[in-house]
Order: structure tokens, then sequence, then C-alpha cells
């Protein structure tokens, strides 16, 4: 047992570790052995190896390659490009014109796709050469799309909520039911931004688009049918109860598989890319979350969870307060650790508080992600402003920044609504699963 | 990406364990359709699909850690990294590849203990499966091993070209990827002349 | 003297009256209680990240000094311990209590020479029962029916039963039973009654075919830093722990049984209103028979792979106390 103080200058020794450039994994690692060696002794540290096992052999978890293979063969088969086009004959005729196609095919694509990052690489790439040369104000197409890719994990299914709900025990499905309604309602107000200030800043949104005929609009709504299918296929075998969130990842796979075949586009090579991208991304993320295993169950150990929720019950921090510290803590931290190290490191000690106030883990799950998607965009690191940038290929990473701000409002009003109507996640999981 | 005689060496290896694990991820897959249909519809189960899933991930993830490593793909912190001399981020770099192996090393020999604990006690696994631990366990230090070896080669590979002076080669080959680097990984193809910038 | 430190590792937390109604006031009180001086470090197991399959190897090694066992998942690096309770062997509590008695001294052996750990409670967490979503009369009517299984002996058992076995994880089996996927369920009454089991199934067959075995193992080394009069303290304020979970077990699981089928008395449970499925001497016959017929052969069979005197010892022991053998 050790007591806070301790504890912060451990955590203050990881953080110090990671930007000295030493490898995410390794830290959180050796932070647990050194925890575990110093206090506790030789038993622990020896116990490593079948902690490793066991967060390795995890069924849960295997939805992650799965998901990033679907991801894989859905961007080598063309299906994303397609599906652009189509938005964009919808939605473009709205005030903003081509800018709500970015988040209608951002929200679209994160239907299907487990990663923010991944999102906005693929929206980037199909998005950013279809505004050439037509007057809109780059910042705002850049911000459009690094922040509504964020949709990526808010969006079932969600790589993100995978793993909290393998590290915390919490039900994937419930998880993702919740993840929806946000997810909507954040589409919804990011299309408000874009709404807003074309009628405010006219120059800035471009010329509305003229309306192509409804013949072929119609026609192009093929466009959207494999990430619609797939969307209905993973979350209608969920729901009907056919299969669960690990076993549906894997019939999406098979179904994107079939499509990809069906259209003549599937080949051995490419299969064969779409495997070692997949097996590297799974990789590098399972390195981190194994390391996390072993740091919590030192942590636990150690009573550091307990000693905080101490802490927080005696200067008697209710739920909501807590809740308000911990989402300036996350913004904080997002803006220096990339999403998935800063979740799984913190999980281990802010979990079991969560807990303690009697907080619902689903909901928890919920704040966690957008916690992420905020740390996605805010500088200096963020993930998705350089991923939209290097697609760019031209001008400076601060015109990104600067388009994502009125964005980054929209997250931070949308986690203060969930703070205080906890039900915009719940309602939706406790209607389809009681 | 820029390469070296010795990532050369390394990546077909690892690539091959890759697709390999990739044709298994497949193939439990197509076996979890069956799985799904059979349950719903003719009221028959394969029993386990879940357990060998749960090994599968141990398995691919184990080579992963290899493949990853030789691509770069492991995450770290390049904020401080990228701001400093040449100097003190070859050192920081190989100082990290040390590290690295040596955490590899010892997984690798927890991961013995396990097997042989296994082995010792002929551990069948607790399910209407009976798998024999030593199975998947042995194929999971497999992969473990490759991750060791690879990362000790990487890490004499840094530090004997630390010591010759080779700053630039050497932060090229061990320091984290740039951005440019991670969105072609990310995309899966390369875009028009984006190595080239990079290069500038 | 300083106290003696005691790292500790309870059962799962969402056995709330187990962790918190026995295990944490048990150990928080140990010290006073035993007139031992330790200094105990309890978590629930889940709290700490141990899966209960990986109890055996982290109690030998010393990881922990104290572990609550769950006797059926450990048994995967030693068959030997699940003959404390085989499927179908003791159909009631007394005749449980009555079996755990006869094998307790072989299974201690047995822990102290393979696994550096002795015994120090062993108990049940409950009759298992059967929830069902479809009409039944009797054992006879699971033929042709979907039944959730989780080890190799309960799913021979079930298929001699005519029924065909489908191994899904505990959180999964709820929507699988709303859905059907899978027409019954097997677990024990409170556990069905706090999972709300009784939402989704219809029929209550309160036939058990196991006590789900639980128990407390203290690792050799750190037992013995302790003086024999010690070691006879601390044995004698768990064999009181111990009393209260076979108490537990009874109480709370008639009273669940209750509520399940909105019977009174039903003080700690939810109140449904399944149909109770009345235990008829034709069924505990058909257990018996499958018993004979696939569950002991097949232990038999992974138990005298590791050790040819297992079946012997068993017949001498739980055999004699239950009226079988293995031949
Ligand atoms: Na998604
Ligand atoms: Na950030």
């Amino acid at each position: 047992m050790i007591g806070l103080w301790e504890a912060a200058l451990g955590f203050a020794f990881m953080l110090g570790m990671m930007f000295l450039g030493f490898h995410v994994a390794v830290v959180m690692f050796a932070v647990g052995l050194l925890g575990a060696a110093l206090t506790i002794g030789s038993p622990i540290v020896l116990a490593a190896g079948t902690q490793l096992w066991s967060a390795s052999d995890n069924f849960v978890l295997l939805a992650v390659p799965l998901f990033v293979l679907l991801g894989e063969i859905l961007v080598r088969g063309g299906s994303t490009d397609r599906m652009y086009r189509a938005l964009a004959h919808w939605l473009s005729p709205l005030p903003g014109g081509l800018l709500h196609t970015n988040i209608g095919a951002s929200a679209l694509f994160a239907a299907v796709s487990g990663s923010s990052v991944a999102t906005a690489a693929t929206i980037g790439t199909v998005a950013l050469p279809a505004f050439r040369n037509r007057g809109y104000d780059p910042r705002l197409v850049l911000g459009s799309v690094a922040a509504g890719a964020t949709l990526g994990i808010l969006i079932p299914p969600s790589i993100n909520m995978i793993i909290y709900g393998a590290m915390t025990n919490t039900s994937v499905g419930r998880l993702y039911s919740a993840g929806i309604v946000p997810g909507l309602l954040l589409t919804a107000l990011f299309m408000l931004v874009i709404v807003t200030v074309s009628w405010w800043r006219p120059s800035m949104a471009g010329a509305r688009e003229p309306m192509a005929p409804l013949r072929v609009r119609l026609r192009a709504l093929w466009g959207l049918v494999p990430p619609l299918g797939i969307f209905a296929v993973v979350m209608g075998t969920i729901y009907a109860g056919w299969a669960t969130p690990t076993e549906s990842a894997a019939v999406a796979v098979v179904v994107a598989l079939l499509m990809t075949a069906a259209e003549r586009r599937l080949s051995i090579s490419m299969l064969h890319d779409c495997f070692v991208a997949t097996v590297q991304v799974t990789a590098m993320i399972t390195l981190i979350v194994v390391a996390a295993f072993y740091l919590s169950f030192v942590i636990g150990i150690l009573g550091i969870p307990q000693a905080l929720a101490r802490f927080v019950a005696e200067i008697g921090a209710g739920p909501i307060e807590t809740m308000l510290v911990l989402f300036v803590f996350y913004l904080i931290l997002g803006c220096f650790l990339e999403t998935l190290s800063m979740m799984i490191g913190t999980i281990p000690v802010v979990f079991p508080l969560v807990l303690t106030l009697g907080i619902d883990p689903v909901w928890f799950g919920i704040f966690l992600v957008v916690m992420c998607e905020l740390a996605l965009i805010t500088p200096p690191v963020g993930m998705n402003l350089y991923v939209v940038q290097g697609v760019r290929r031209e001008g400076s990473v601060v015109q990104v920044i600067q388009g994502t701000m009125p964005f980054l409002a929209m997250m931070v009003l949308l986690t203060v609504v969930l703070i205080y109507w906890q039900d915009v996640a719940l309602w939706l999981p406790r209607i389809t699963f009681g | 990406m820029d390469s070296s005689p010795l990532h050369t060496l390394l990546n077909p290896v690892c690539r091959f364990a890759a697709i390999l694990c990739g044709w298994g991820l497949l193939g439990l897959s197509v076996l979890t359709c069956v799985e799904i249909v059979g349950r719903k519809f003719f009221g028959f189960s394969l029993n386990g699909i879940d357990e060998i899933g749960g090994y599968a991930l141990a398995i691919s993830t184990a080579f992963g850690f290899a493949l990853a490593l030789v691509r770069r793909a492991h995450t770290r912190v390049d904020l401080l990294l990228v701001s400093l001399p040449a100097r003190a981020q070859a050192v920081l770099n190989a100082l990290a590849a040390l590290v690295l192996a040596a955490f590899a090393l010892f997984m690798a020999e927890r991961g013995y203990a396990v097997l042989s604990e296994s082995v010792e006690f002929r551990s069948v696994s607790n399910s209407p499966l009976q798998v024999p631990m030593w199975l998947p366990q042995g194929l999971w230090l497999a992969g473990l091993v490759l991750f060791a070896a690879v990362a000790a080669a990487l890490a004499v590979d840094a530090v004997r070209r630390l010591l010759r002076g080779e700053m630039r080669s050497m932060n090229a080959l061990y320091g984290p990827p740039t951005v440019l680097e991670e969105i072609k990984e990310e995309l899966g193809t390369e875009l028009p002349d984006l190595s080239r910038r990079a290069a500038q | 003297a300083d106290p003696t430190a005691m790292r500790a590792v309870g059962n799962f937390s969402s056995n709330r009256k187990h962790v918190e109604g026995i295990e944490r006031p048990f150990f928080d009180a140990l010290s006073d209680k035993s007139g031992v001086k330790l200094q105990v470090n309890y978590n629930p197991m889940d709290v700490v990240g141990v899966k209960a399959d990986e109890a055996l190897r982290l109690i030998r090694s010393g990881a922990f000094d104290v572990m609550s066992v769950q006797i059926g998942q450990a048994s995967r690096d030693d068959p030997f311990f699940e003959g404390l309770d085989l499927i179908g062997v003791s159909t009631d509590m007394a005749q449980l209590r009555k079996a755990v008695d006869a094998y307790r001294e072989a299974f201690d052996q047995r822990l102290q020479k393979k696994f550096n750990a002795k015994v120090l409670t062993l108990w049940p967490f409950g009759p298992q029962v059967f929830y069902c979503n479809t009409p039944i009369k009797s054992l006879d009517d699971l033929k042709g029916l979907k039944v959730r299984s989780f080890t190799p002996s309960m799913a021979a058992l079930i298929q001699h039963l005519g029924a065909t076995p489908v191994t899904l994880q505990f959180s999964e089996v709820y929507p699988a039973l709303q859905r059907g996927v899978a027409n019954c369920g097997v677990t024990s009454p409170t556990s069905g009654n706090s999972g709300n089991w009784p939402e989704v199934t219809s029929h209550f067959l309160p036939l058990s075919v196991s006590g789900s075995v639980q128990g407390h193992f203290v690792n050799l080394d750190f037992w013995k830093k302790f003086s024999p009069e010690s070691q006879a303290k601390i044995l004698a304020a768990f064999k009181g722990m111990e009393d209260q979970m076979w108490a537990l077990a009874e109480t709370a699981n008639a009273d669940a049984a209750n509520c399940n089928v909105g019977m009174a008395p039903c003080t700690e449970g939810t109140k449904f209103s399944m149909t109770a499925v009345e235990v008829t001497p034709a069924d505990a016959a058909k257990v018996k028979a499958a018993v004979t017929a696939v569950v002991l052969p097949i232990w038999k069979e992974s138990c005298n792979r590791i050790d040819s005197a297992c079946a012997q010892t068993w017949n001498e022991t739980v055999g004699k106390a239950a009226g079988y053998k293995i031949d």
C-alpha cells in the first residue's frame, strides 16, 4: 500500500519517460515492474508472465483486429469513394454545401470503422480533392474533416469501446448502443456549425451547390449500400441476440469480403496487404493494452484507486464535481498524449473511483471516448490534425487547428450536456437491452 | 520507409508470419458465421469458437509485436524528441531500443515460465474443447521469442550506429516515424510524391 | 513485533453478498479476531485483474498470500480438484457437505504437494439449477433443447440427456435466453435472480447438478512464518468464515428460489413468477444414471492421466460418501 503522493510521483515519472521518447507500452510496464519490485517484491514481478497470457488470451479484444481488417478491406476495395460521391449529391444543396458532406461521410464511415485516425485518413483523401477551385475557406474544409473524423470512435463500432469493455468488464453491446445518440447529436452540432458560419460569413462557405436531377441522385444511393449494409449487420446481429459484439465483427469481415469480391476488386495480394496492416495495428494496440493490464494489476495491489477514492470522499466531491474535474484533467492530458495511451493508462486508477462514486460504467465509457475525440484535435499532439495536414500536403497545420476550433467548441458543449443529462447516452441502451 | 540491411532481412520474415495470422483470423471469421447460423437455425454449435478466438488473438499479437517493431509502429511520444539536437535524439533512440529489447526478452522469459508450468501440470483448458494449454501457449511463446530476437538485433544495430557516430541514419531508422510515414501506413497506399516530400 | 503483511485476493466483486457481506469484513477484522498481528491488504480478484483460472499458479508462486479460488476454473491445472464436486454427484447442499468433508484431507495433501498451498476454507456458491424458456415438466423435456454448459463433464451430462450443449460467457446468457439462442441456462438461484434471468425464462427446475465450490487457500511459505499456535488461531477464524459461507449458500438460495417462483418468504431477491417444476425421484434417478454412464468415466480419464491413483482416491472418499464407484 502506498500513498497518493508516491502514486503521483509514479505518474509524473511515467509521463516523463514517455516524453523522452521511450515506447509507451514499455514505460507502462516498467513503471508497474518498478512499483512491484520496490514495494512488494519478486513474486509479483514474476507473475508478469501469467498476467501477460491472461491479458492477451481475450475473446472480447479479438474484435480489434477484426474491425481493423474490415476497414482495410473497405478502403482498399474502393467503397469509400462511391460513398462520398453519393452523399455529396444529397447534402451539398444545404447552406454550407459540400462541407456537410465531410461531416456526413465521416459519420457514415464511422459506422463501419472502429478508428478515428483511419476515418480522418480515408475521408481526407476522398474529400480534399473535391474542394479544389470551389472557393471554400480552406480552414473550414480542413476543420470539418479533422473534427468530423473523430466520430469514428463514438459512432459504433469503436476500438476504444472494445478496449474499455475488455478492461472494465463492461458490455461492449451496451457501449455501442450508448454511443449512437451522442454520435448523432455531435454530427448534428457539427452541421449546425457549418450552417451558422455560412449564414454569418457567406464568403467562407462557398457557393451553394446546384441540385442534381433526382434520377442521378437516386442512382448514387447505391454507393451508400456497403457501409449501411455492414452497419446493419453489426448492430442488427447484436441487437437481435444472434451474435456477441466480437462475433458481429467476424460476420462484418465476411460480408465486406463477399461485397468486394462481387465487385471484382479482391485479389490475394490486396488481401495479404490487408492482413499485414491488420496484424501490425493490432499488435501496436495490444502491446499497450497488455502492459496496462500488468500496470493495473500492480496498482490494484498497491491500493492506489482506493486511496484516491478516499481522498475524493474526504474533500466531499460528488459525482458531478468529480466528472468536471476529470473533464479538465483529460482535456489537458489529451493535448500531450496519444488517445489510446491516455485512455488505457488512466483506466486502472480512474475506473475504480468512478465505480465507488456510483457512476454508470457504460456512461463513463462514452465520456472517455468523447475525451479521446477531443484529444485527437487538440494541439500540440492531435493525431487527426496531422493526418489531415499530411493528406493535404500544402500550407501549414495552423490552418487545420484554426478550422477545428468551432467544432471543438461543440464537443465541449456535448461533454457538458453528457455530464448533466446522462440519459443522452444511457437512454438507448436502456430501451434496447433493458 | 528508410531501410537498412538488417531491416531488409527481418521485414519479410515478420510479414510472412503476419500473413499466416491473417489467414487464421479470416478462417476464424468464417467459422464464426457458421457457428451463428448453426446456432440460430439448425440447433447446433461448434462449441468453443470463443476460446479459439482468444488463443488466436494472443498468438497473432505476439507475432505482430515483431512486425510492428520492424516497421516502427509501436507508439512513442515524439513531441519533445523531435525538437532536440540530432545527437541527443540519437542517444535517446538507442536507449529506447535497448529498453524495449530488455522488455521483450523479459516477456519471452516469463512466457517460457508460463509454458513450462502448463507442461509440468499437463494443463487442459477447462471447457468442452479441452485444449492442452501447451499448444496455444507454445505458439504464443514462439511469437514472443521472435519479438525478443528482433528487438535484440535492432538494439545492437542501433547502439553500433550510435557508437560509429552515424547520427542521421540512426535517427531515420530508430526514431519515431514522421506523420507522412504514418499516413502512408494508414491508407495502405503511397500518395503521389509523398515520399519525395518526406525526404525534403 | 511488527504485524505480518498479508496480500489477500477475494472473490469477484459482483458477488456482493460474499465480498462485501462476508470477505471484506472478515479480512478487516482478522487481526483482532484471531489475535495474530496481521496487516491485511484485501482486494476482490477482478479489482486487481486476476483471472480465476490462474489462481493455482499465483498462489504457488507466492504472488498472493491468501486467495479465493473457484475450484472448477482452477481445475485446469489439476483435474483432481474437480473431484470435490463432479457434475450430478451431489444433488443438494447436505450431500455436497458430506462429499466436501470426505475429500478435504486428500484435497489438502494434493494442494500442499503440488501447489505449495494449504486449504483454509471450502464452501459452495449454491445449487446450480435449471432456468428454461420453454415449458418443461421433467428432465425428459430437455431433449432437443439448447442448454448452456461450461465444463466438459457438464456438456457430457447435457448430451446424455438428449440436449445440445452450447458454450456462452456468463454475461451473454441473458440475451441468449431472451432471443432463443439457448433454451436453458444453469446457475444458482441467487445468481439467476440477481441477473434477472426469470425475466427471460419461464420454468424453474431446482434440481442441483453442482454446488459451484469455492475455497480460500494460503501459500505455504507464508503459512510457515507463523507459530503452530498462531496457525491454529488463524485456521479457527477461517473456519468461522467457511460456516458463514455455507449458511449463506443455503439461506440465500432458498430465499431466491422462492422469489423466482413468486412464493413467500422472499426477503432478499426480486419477486418473479416462474413456473416451479417439481423434482421427481425419476429425475434424480436419471441424473444418477448419467453420472455413472458419462460423468465419472470422463473425469477418470482426465484425472488418471495425471495421477493413476486418482479414481481410487475418489472411490475411497467422495465415492464412499455419495454411493458411487468408478470402475
Ligand atoms: Na465507429
Ligand atoms: Na491532443
